[in-house]
């Protein structure tokens, strides 16, 4: 069977050239392309180490009119807030609500520090570069179920007693220190000076399209805030109130709960005027990789169209140059199925010979970096390339099938008559 | 005499133009007519021939069609090809760096002394909730807040009312211009609406303009309401760890020429190393970009690479790309096709015809197969558009729309038909270029 097969593949060689160039170059593309998309998923698939379900981002506006000269005075804010908090909080709808500065999760905001361990020595510094920075106290933990390594809420571990902790990320952990049993050690790189590490948080990502990135909590006092929001550094922009519902709602739900408790958002001088459902924040951050992916799958479909063409045509002419033959074999007695998997074998046997090449450009691909930026490459790279290698199988199989409808049409007496 | 002799020069000068173009007239009436009987001989063939093609130029077209959306320069963002966008500046202070916008500061200190271009102007957007004085609303809208520049650079196209200048900035006056759609959004309707008051917060601010919203492609024309950036507590901030360096303004730049962008590039740089000294940490501008740079980095992101080969690499690959493996199809499908034909050819050739007589016969009856795949494939092209425009085109509002009649263009239709001459060329001419050299006598 191999060597009739084989000898078949040499007699149509020339038609066979292209089909395997077309098999090698669309093989290659799709395969780059399944292994983006792959990776894509299992990115999306990983945890971000925020739970923002259900949760809102409330803005703060004004409610005293205020002239365009007139310096507003931030002296009443952070009372004001605090107070407004304390109002929602007691709604039953409520689960949970905080305050936090600019590090709301999906917040673009990718502002980073340096850290060290305080007791390395002076040459012996690990230092971690790029840091994300998240300025959380208790409340936002308990809205974003931030947890530790142990899968523990870090918000149930936070002192009464306000004092400036860090909460670094196991990313950062083993960057600085090589393991996780850091706790209490000091670190070093903090505005407030060294600061000790209260427990060691579960890995943070930037989007649910990056990879895991270096991350620390730092884990901010009442006076931290009060001194930020009646400073003039601080805009509807930076002070972010976080809330996190009972039960879905939707932007309609929300609008009409706010309409209801118009009486409890607000508390001169300052009101709730906006809510924005975090998956929509989520969303906007999101839409860049989105529309990456989009535009992968549509240039694979592209050219699995393209490529469908192709085979079709070569299968096509193929049966129809060799209808005679077909005839005959009909004649003599062979079944359908029996010279269809023949077709099928052939252009299977074609795209076998593509894997050395395949192989070789999928190893040039790794070597060269190109998957370098994930932990895993061996699983990966297995399952894209089966998948690769299904679809352009079951693209033969559909072009073999079709090619061969229109031939089975003939009859085996007319090839004899002709013959 | 004379006069006779030159009339029938005339005439018979006319009678041979009319005979040359009666030949060409039948020539080409024959062509059509054996290309049509070889179509319908080998419908399938030539039916992948032509959807071969067709996809490849609707590749190519949508591709086009896309970087034209990007670069043409449409109402309101007229000076696309002169106008720069500086949209991130990187701080750095030992161990804290920051990458955002510029600030109030930065642009006073280092955009706004720049002697090369003809204009600086400013724009910050964010999200903001806008209310009529009789409707409450809890939904934000992209508010931009803008200098007088702003307006002199685009081009918008003012359904009422004007823009504000420069003094009205100065004089932190509190006006607004905002489109037709955003006046519906808080009236029902956008007829009278200068005059009105909309709300910021609990600030009265009069609207003085409307006009129609950014089509997709206009980046920074692309906002509902445009208020003096004056007015902005987020945009006048300083007191930050960058002491108003950097915030959250973008900056446009209308240099006098396109040849000025270079020099524009160094005197910033220039700039930025002179304002560090008076300043604990480093400023490095990051992402000036032109109307490409915008399109291959249209979020800003500021580690990004601005270098316009980049952007050219991109997309030339996937040209190649969308070229190339159709063509591939394409000449075996071809090759196949001619090599049918061996034994008409090798009587052409027994009748005298030479190899290049047939490789031009060849060549010209594949023309009208690849001129059919093209115009298909055009049409393809602007039927794909509004189906996948949405991820093919970022657009900072999403709701932004394009007239697809604003898409078609002579340009356009060129573009296609050099794709569809490009492909007939790489597609037959090798194939052509075989079948005739085949020997007479093998074929007969």
């Amino acid at each position: 069977m191999w060597k009739q097969l084989l000898h078949r593949i040499y007699n149509e060689r020339k038609q066979n050239t292209w089909l395997y160039v077309e098999l090698l170059i669309v093989l290659a593309i799709i395969w780059v392309a399944f292994n983006d998309l792959y990776k894509s998923y299992q990115l999306s698939t990983l945890p971000t180490g925020t739970n923002i379900e259900n949760c809102w981002r409330l803005r703060i506006g004004r409610s005293v009119s205020t002239s365009i000269d007139e310096h507003p005075d931030f002296s009443q804010d952070y009372a004001a807030i605090t107070q407004i908090m304390k109002n929602i909080r007691q709604d039953n709808a409520v689960d949970a609500i905080g305050l936090t500065v600019n590090s709301m999760p999906y917040s673009s905001n990718n502002s980073n520090i340096s850290m060290y361990l305080a007791k390395d020595s002076l040459n012996n510094k690990k230092y971690v570069h790029g840091v994300l920075i998240r300025y959380y106290n208790k409340d936002v933990m308990r809205v974003f179920r931030c947890k530790d390594i142990h899968g523990r809420p870090l918000a149930d571990q936070i002192p009464a007693i306000e004092k400036h902790y860090i909460i670094p990320t196991k990313s950062t952990a083993l960057k600085m220190a090589g393991h996780t049993n850091i706790i209490d050690t000091l670190v070093t790189g903090f505005d407030n000076g060294p600061m000790p590490i209260l427990q060691i948080a579960e890995n943070i990502r930037y989007s649910d399209y990056e990879e895991v990135m270096d991350g620390c909590y730092e884990v901010i006092t009442e006076k931290d805030l009060s001194e930020f929001i009646e400073s003039e550094g601080a805009t509807s922009n930076s002070v972010q109130v976080c809330l996190r519902m009972k039960q879905h709602m939707t932007q309609q739900d929300m609008e009409n709960w706010l309409n209801k408790n118009k009486a409890l958002i607000s508390t001169s001088p300052l009101y709730i005027n906006s809510a924005t459902s975090f998956s929509l924040i989520k969303a906007g951050l999101n839409e860049y990789f989105v529309r990456q992916i989009k535009q992968r799958v549509f240039l694979v479909s592209f050219l699995l169209v393209c490529a469908f063409l192709g085979i079709l045509g070569t299968f096509w002419l193929r049966t129809s140059q060799r209808r005679k033959e077909i005839g005959l074999l009909m004649a003599i007695g062979s079944s359908k199925a029996h010279i269809i998997l023949n077709f099928i074998y052939e252009g299977l046997f074609i795209l076998l010979c593509t894997l050395p090449l395949i192989i070789l450009y999928i190893g040039y691909y790794i070597t060269t970096g190109h998957l370098s930026s994930h932990e895993e490459i061996v699983i990966p790279t297995i399952i894209t390339s089966v998948l690769s290698i299904i679809t352009m199988s079951l693209l033969i199989i559909g072009g073999v099938l079709i090619s061969a409808w229109s031939t089975f049409k003939i009859q085996a007496a007319e090839v004899l008559h002709d013959e | 005499m004379t006069c006779m002799i030159s009339k029938i020069e005339k005439q018979s000068i006319l009678s041979s133009k009319t005979s040359k173009y009666n030949i060409i007239f039948q020539h080409m009436k024959h062509l059509f007519k054996q290309t049509f009987f070889q179509l319908k001989k080998n419908k399938v063939i030539f039916g992948l021939t032509i959807i071969g093609s067709a996809l490849s130029v609707a590749g190519i077209m949508l591709l086009e069609l896309m970087i034209q959306i990007y670069l043409n320069p449409t109402p309101p963002e007229v000076n696309k090809e002169r106008t720069l966008i500086a949209r991130a500046v990187q701080i750095r202070n030992g161990d804290f760096t920051t990458n955002s916008y510029y600030g109030i500061e930065g642009i006073r200190k280092i955009w706004r002394p720049l002697k090369t271009p003809e204009l600086v102007g400013l724009i910050a957007s964010e999200s903001k909730v806008f209310s009529s004085v009789s409707k409450t609303s809890y939904k934000p809208s992209t508010v931009a807040y803008v200098d007088g520049n702003y307006f002199k650079i685009l081009s918008f196209d003012f359904v009422e009312g004007r823009p504000f200048t420069e003094n009205d900035c100065i004089n932190k006056r509190p006006i607004a211009v905002i489109t037709n759609k955003m006046a519906i959004k808080l009236w029902g309707h956008a007829e009278n609406a200068v005059g009105k008051t909309i709300l910021n917060d609990q600030t009265p601010f009069k609207v003085i303009g409307i006009v129609e919203p950014a089509t997709m492609g206009n980046f920074v024309s692309s906002s509902d309401i445009w208020i003096p950036y004056t007015t902005s507590e987020i945009v006048m901030n300083t007191n930050d760890e960058t002491q108003g360096i950097g915030g959250g303004i973008s900056v446009l730049i209308l240099a006098k020429n396109k040849a000025d962008f270079p020099k524009i590039q160094n005197e910033i740089v220039t700039k930025c190393k002179e304002v560090e000294q008076s300043y604990p940490f480093t400023i490095t501008p990051r992402t000036i970009d032109t109307a490409a740079g915008m399109m291959y980095n249209p979020e800003g992101w500021a580690n990004h690479t601005t270098d316009p080969s980049a952007f050219y690499k991109k997309y030339g690959s996937l040209a190649l790309l969308f070229l190339l493996v159709p063509a591939v199809n394409l000449l075996g499908l071809i090759f196949a096709s001619f090599k049918k034909r061996e034994a008409e050819i090798s009587i052409r050739r027994a009748y005298g015809a030479s190899i290049g007589d047939i490789i031009s016969l060849l060549l010209r009856e594949n023309l009208i197969i690849t001129c059919i795949g093209g115009v298909i494939g055009l049409i393809l092209a602007w039927l794909l558009i509004p189906l996948i425009i949405d991820f093919l085109i970022f657009h900072p509002d999403s709701s932004a729309t394009i007239s697809i009649w604003s898409l078609i263009k002579i340009e356009a239709i060129a573009i296609a038909l050099i794709i569809s001459f490009l492909l007939n060329f790489l597609c037959s001419s090798i194939p052509a270029w075989r079948v005739s050299k085949t020997p007479i006598v093998n074929s007969l």
